[in-house]
């Protein structure tokens, strides 16, 4: 493995990428108006159960103050889903442009273009973050509570490694079983759901909870609420950190497998055209 | 006349066959259930986080929360196909390089359109009705009268038609700004929280509340929450004013979704962006 190859394969798929982006007006504009309609929806779902103390109320039991941990969790589901629909479809978007064979043809390294595509995609969505932070200041009152700005930031970027993770994990997935459309929309809604975006997922029954516990975005919030609600510090963060990276490290491996088989299976069978 | 009905006909079951060719039991629970049924379920967590329905009852008169959501999310469907169903047509034929071979065919291509938005629809119709039963086997369904199915199936239908000249807009907007998808997204989160499908539109802020009376389906969840919930009759005061909105919106949206639609169809001839990717 020749790492000059790699950094050539790394900056032409990002640079590609991000022009692909910029080149359509209607997706910046998407993008930047897109936080705010689901941010105001996870928030004010709420509001028909009970006045604004009695939310807050209800959440001093899981130990986050209501509109921090709202918008903490819709800031990693909205970098997740941009992981899902960028770095998880990629290489099934080639098959349906028609190009998946021509890129298997080329001796580039599958885990490059896909790491790639997930830093491209986490690029595009940075905007998020800062938007989600000003609404939650400036309309729902957000306060951080934050004592170790490390802590944050080392948060904030283990939980943007582990959902690349997860882009890659489902890249593979999504080309053997030829429905990334379908999955991908039907996998935001469960996990938007299990990773307890919009409540702590204290709040879930036990049952749900084991679920929640098997997917990155459970702990890139978790962690996350810690950091940025909660003033926790590295001292007290690593055993929250640990299983995110753990279970980023098994899906990355995962992916990895999965990306192989469908190499395998590309040269064996011919099937990759097929849509 | 026969020939607008063989395109509609042709278009409506092409479009009815790519929906029926996805329904397997993956494509089924992923595309069309997973999404109403986990927002149901979130609504669910959210009640039991704080503490039951009480204030929600005295705030809408509704008697279930669960029964207000399942009704709801139910219409999601609704949005996805009305509202979306054309422009997600025109955009698969525009990737699929076939949308400047429709449209040198002599066919009306608002019809052709109608047939897509249609066959999306037929789909939609099922999903309403088996969203409407899963909420109502898991969480139950409570209503205070005897449901007045009629009332209901009048303004579902009603719903629809207005929705579809949102459809004839959208589907106009992405001849020229392409990115269907991303705008979908957009489009169905705002639609979604506009329209009180997760909570009441008296929630909202007033000029919240201002815009979500705008939108035809948030009279078309009203009343038949209205129906469904409470028993209302087409002559209760409630339900006369949805009908009489609903039929005002539509009567003005449709006509404006056509000529939108006609012009940013002219204008993507014009500059070529037809064909553009």
């Amino acid at each position: 493995m020749s790492l000059a190859k790699e950094w050539r394969t790394f900056t032409a798929v990002f640079i590609r990428n991000i022009k692909l982006f910029t080149a359509y007006k209607a997706w910046i504009i998407a993008t930047i108006i897109w936080p705010i309609p689901l941010l105001a929806l996870n928030i004010y779902t709420y509001s028909a159960l009970g006045t604004p103390d009695d939310v807050s109320q209800a959440f001093t039991q899981y130990g986050y103050p209501f509109a921090g941990s709202i918008v903490v969790g819709t800031i990693v589901y909205l970098l997740y889903n941009r992981l899902l629909w960028g770095t998880g479809i990629s290489i099934q978007r080639e098959r349906w442009m028609g190009t998946i064979e021509v890129l298997f043809l080329t001796p580039t390294n599958k885990m490059t273009i896909l790491l790639a595509s997930g830093v491209s995609s986490l690029v595009e969505a940075s905007w998020w973050i800062a938007c989600i932070f000003f609404l939650g200041g400036a309309i729902f009152g957000l306060q951080p509570n934050i004592n170790s700005v490390p802590a944050v930031a080392i948060s904030i970027v283990s939980t943007m490694a582990a959902l690349i993770a997860v882009g890659v994990f489902f890249a593979g997935f999504f080309v053997l079983t030829r429905a990334a459309d379908q999955l991908a929309s039907g996998l935001q809604a469960p996990i938007r759901f299990f990773s307890g975006v919009a409540f702590p997922v204290g709040a879930l029954p036990q049952m749900f909870q084991y679920v929640s516990y098997l997917i990155p975005v459970t702990y890139g919030i978790l962690v996350l609420r810690k950091a940025v609600l909660q003033g926790a510090n590295m001292a007290s963060l690593w055993l929250d950190l640990l299983p995110l990276y753990i279970v980023a490290a098994i899906f990355m491996i995962a992916g990895y497998a999965t990306l192989r088989i469908v190499e395998r299976r590309a040269k064996k069978k011919g099937t990759l055209y097929l849509i | 006349m026969h020939f607008l009905v063989r395109t509609f006909w042709a278009s409506f079951i092409s479009s009815l066959k790519v929906v029926l060719r996805a329904v397997t039991f993956r494509g089924l629970v992923a595309f069309n259930i997973s999404v109403p049924f986990f927002f149901i379920l979130t609504s669910w967590i959210t009640l039991q986080i704080m503490g039951g329905g009480d204030f929600f009852t005295g705030l809408t008169k509704m008697p279930h929360f669960l029964s207000f959501v399942t009704i709801g999310f139910a219409f999601n469907g609704f949005v996805f196909s009305a509202a979306m169903g054309g422009a997600h047509a025109l955009r698969g034929d525009q990737e699929h390089g076939t949308l400047e071979l429709v449209f040198v065919t002599p066919s009306n291509k608002l019809v052709w359109l109608l047939g897509k938005i249609m066959g999306n629809l037929a789909f939609s119709l099922i999903n309403f009705a088996v969203i409407l039963l899963l909420g109502s086997l898991l969480f139950g369904f409570q209503a205070t009268a005897q449901p007045n199915i009629p009332v209901a199936t009048l303004f579902v239908l009603l719903t629809i038609i207005a929705m579809t000249s949102f459809g004839f807009v959208f589907a106009g907007v992405c001849f020229i700004a392409k990115r269907e998808d991303e705008l979908s997204q957009v489009l169905w989160t705002m639609m979604v929280f506009l329209s009180g499908l997760a909570f009441p539109v008296e929630v909202l802020p007033q000029w919240g509340q201002a815009i979500a009376w705008m939108i035809p389906i948030t009279h078309g969840v009203y009343a038949t929450r209205q129906a469904l919930l409470l028993g209302a009759g087409i002559l209760d005061p409630a339900i006369i004013t949805a009908l009489g909105m609903l039929i005002l919106q539509t009567a003005i949206l449709l006509p404006i979704g056509v000529i939108l639609y006609s012009r940013l169809e002219r204008k993507a001839r014009e500059t070529g962006a037809l064909a553009t990717y």
